[in-house]
Parts: structure tokens; C-alpha cells; sequence
């Protein structure tokens, strides 16, 4: 994938001017300060927002996004969430029990840490092509971000991954961007 | 909590003698029946119109006419706020339409509304007319309303426009129908009833309210307002109860 010449600006606020990255490997980490740019950066590779100017050219076609809020379904159960994005049952349901989830529980009883979790299993079930995911690690004790980190890796997609704790660019083995 | 619930009753009872008796000190005070009868001559009244076939009739014929009204009021709102929140045109269209409903006097569409059909449909027209504005924005609002960030989600994953529909908008939308829903059961009753008063049906509990007050029968008049309050309470307890446990089971 590349990006080429990318310019993006929410209104006044210019977030990336004349951007340009060569994304030839298959992990990637994005790194820098808050309000840099990162999770724009995932939602402009994954075509939720348009460039201004420039191009991303070989970007993913259908990304498996995980949002930095958990945005899950509230009026449904965690098994129907995920149910929503895939088919595949026996997956959803082998990532349930890896993870500890109760998949009859409701988004409003899940901790901080447990509602990550769907989320990603939510990522990880979809079709996509690619897992763009961004802070995917938050409330997660080690033990279960090395959990996450087996299960991203095991998937052997193109990835790229929004994280502040710098121990996990390195258990993930990723090429890191600094923005 | 059942001594809580006695205390309540108690208190309602005694609160329901206090102005019993302040509506007969203020009847022995007047001393005239025809501009304020005292309690017992409304109850005895009151005991010989049920024993009546008019009454019944009266009565089950305004039920159904109002509940009609408060339904289809209902159904044409959501029917409206889904092309208002649809078609930018239906928006355009309607928005401006709803706000001068919103505006005009009751009184004036009850008598445009006589012009324009037989009175027995100008009640139920005129609880539709309450409801509809009410459901059309809350919906159209709670739509408007809806996060971002879940539309976000749903594109993200591909939602097809069913699935966003039924995932998304629709349980969004779900609590301001069942607030519209419930909030204007009362409106529709109360404007149902002074419709009839207006256009006389030939079964109607606002027509038997009009005829009391020509006949200058103020008993029969006090008679029938307690009717009209006593179903107008029964029928937002039952309808809120309805309500609750309907929207309850499609949020489930």
C-alpha cells in the first residue's frame, strides 16, 4: 500500500499535509503524540474519510476496523453484535472462550477491558481483507494483551495498529510509523 | 414497601374527602343546582346514567373513535418522520406542514374539520391531529439524533441499509416513539372529547356533555365530566401499561 502526497484537514485544523508512506510489509505500527493523527490515518486507510488531496493507492477493500470507542450495538447481546459482522459461528465462538466472554452478556455489563475484547473479537470475525485497530489494548492487563497479540498475528493479514504502550510495537513485531 | 403502598392509598382517599367536602361546602354556599350541584346529586345522576343504553353506547362509541384517531395519529406520524428523515423533499414538504398544525387553535380545525367530512369522523381526525406531530418529532429527532459513531460502525462493517435500519436506527428511534406514545394519550382524549362537544355525533360522551349544558342540566353535565376523567385516567394507566411492556419486548 502507499500513500502519496496526502493532505487532510478537519475544517481549519490541518491534520496531515503532504503525507507520503510506503506500507509494503504486512505490520505496522502507528505511533506519535495525542491528536497527531493516528486514528485519522486508520480511517483514512480503511475509507471512512476521503483525503483532500493525494492518494492511498492498494488500500485495503474491505478492513476489519476496531474504533477507539468499543461501538457496540447496546440493545443487543455480545454474541448478537458480532453475529452481525460474520457468519462464521464456530470462530466467534472458539474467540469467545480464548478471551473469557460471555457472549449472552449485554454491551451495558462488560467492563472496560471485556468490551475491548468484543471488539476485537468483532474485528477479527469480519471477512475483512485487513485489521486496522486503534488502541485495541486499552483496560487489558498483559496477560490478555499477549492473548490479543497471538490472535492479531495468528489472522496473518495486513495490519495496522494504533497503540500507546510502546512494549507492544515490540511483542507485535510491526514496522513502526512515528507521525 | 406495602405499608408504603397503604400510605399512598390513604393519602389519595383522604385527599379525594377533603375536596368532596370542599365541593359541598361550596354547593350548600351557592345554594343554586344549576351552577354548582353538590357531590351526591352528580353521584345519583351519575348512578342513573349507567343504568342507561346511552350511556354505554355513548361511551364505547368515543372509546373507539379516540383510540382510532390516537392509532392511525400514530401510524401516520412514523409513516411521516421515516420520508421526512428519507427524502430531503418529503422534508421540506412536511416540516413546514407539522409546524402549522402545531400552531393553529384546536378550535379552528375542529371547524374546518366539520366543513370538510360527516361529524362523526371530525373527533377522530382531531386526535390524529394531536398525535402526529408529537410522534412525527420525536422520531424525527431521536433519527437526527442518532450516534455518529455507531452510523460509523455500521459502514464500516458493510451494514446493509436493512441492517442499519433495524440495527441502528431503529432501536434509536424506539424511546422517543414510546415517549410521544405515552405523553399523548391524554392530549388525544381531552381534544377527541371537546371535538364531540363541538360536533355532535349522534353517540358521543362530548355531545351528552353539550346536551346537559343546553337542558341546563348541571348534574348530568358534572356527571358526564367525571366520566370523561375517570376513563381519561384508565385509559393512560392501560395504554402506559401497554406500552411499557410492548416497547420493553422489541427492545429485547
Amino acid at each position: 500500500m502507499k500513500i502519496e502526497h496526502l493532505s487532510f484537514a478537519y475544517g481549519d485544523k490541518i491534520i496531515f499535509k503532504d503525507l507520503s508512506l510506503d506500507l509494503d510489509g504486512k505490520l505496522y505500527s502507528l505511533t506519535g503524540d495525542s491528536g497527531v493523527g493516528k486514528t485519522t490515518l486508520l480511517k483514512l486507510i480503511g475509507g471512512l474519510l476521503v483525503p483532500d488531496k493525494g492518494n492511498i493507492t492498494d488500500a485495503p477493500r474491505t478492513p476489519s476496523f476496531m474504533f477507539q470507542e468499543d461501538r457496540l450495538l447496546p440493545w443487543i447481546n455480545v454474541r448478537k453484535n458480532i453475529s452481525l459482522v460474520t457468519d462464521d459461528t464456530e470462530k466467534m465462538e472458539e474467540l469467545l472462550r480464548t478471551l473469557d466472554i460471555d457472549g449472552d452478556l449485554m454491551p451495558t455489563e462488560l467492563s472496560g477491558g471485556m468490551a475491548r475484547r468484543v471488539a476485537l473479537i468483532r474485528a477479527l470475525c469480519y471477512r475483512g481483507d485487513a485489521l486496522l485497530l486503534d488502541e485495541p489494548f486499552n483496560g487489558m492487563d498483559e496477560k490478555l494483551t499477549d492473548k490479543c497479540i497471538e490472535l492479531i498475528l495468528k489472522e496473518d493479514k495486513f495490519t495496522v495498529v494504533s497503540a500507546h504502550q510502546s512494549e507492544v510495537h515490540v511483542k507485535l513485531g510491526s514496522q513502526i510509523i512515528h507521525l | 414497601m406495602r405499608s408504603d403502598k397503604v400510605n399512598r392509598i390513604t393519602k389519595t382517599v383522604l385527599a379525594f374527602l377533603f375536596w368532596m367536602l370542599v365541593w359541598e361546602l361550596c354547593a350548600l354556599k351557592v345554594g343554586k343546582e344549576l351552577i354548582l350541584p353538590d357531590p351526591f346529586a352528580v353521584f345519583r345522576t351519575l348512578g342513573e346514567l349507567v343504568t342507561t343504553g346511552k350511556f354505554w353506547l355513548s361511551t364505547l362509541t368515543t372509546i373507539l373513535r379516540i383510540i382510532a384517531g390516537y392509532l392511525l395519529g400514530i401510524i401516520l406520524g412514523i409513516l411521516f418522520s421515516v420520508l421526512t428523515c428519507t427524502f430531503k423533499t418529503a422534508d421540506a414538504l412536511i416540516s413546514p406542514l407539522i409546524r402549522i398544525i402545531r400552531a393553529t387553535p384546536v378550535a379552528s380545525f375542529i371547524i374546518l374539520a366539520l366543513l370538510w367530512m360527516g361529524k362523526n369522523y371530525v373527533p377522530l381526525f382531531m386526535s390524529l391531529l394531536m398525535v402526529l406531530p408529537i410522534v412525527w418529532g420525536n422520531i424525527t429527532e431521536a433519527y437526527r439524533n442518532t450516534d455518529e459513531r455507531l452510523i460509523e460502525m455500521g459502514r464500516a462493517y458493510s451494514f446493509s441499509r436493512m441492517k442499519m435500519f433495524l440495527y441502528i436506527y431503529v432501536p434509536s428511534v424506539l424511546p422517543g416513539l414510546k415517549a410521544a406514545c405515552m405523553t399523548s394519550v391524554g392530549l388525544a382524549w381531552k381534544s377527541g372529547i371537546a371535538a364531540e362537544v363541538l360536533s355532535q355525533p349522534k353517540f358521543a360522551m362530548g355531545s351528552q356533555l353539550y346536551y346537559s349544558k343546553i337542558y341546563l342540566e348541571t348534574a348530568s353535565l358534572f356527571a358526564w365530566t367525571e366520566v370523561v376523567i375517570i376513563l381519561s385516567f384508565l385509559i393512560e394507566k392501560i395504554f402506559k401499561y401497554g406500552f411499557e411492556k410492548l416497547f420493553a419486548r422489541i427492545m429485547k
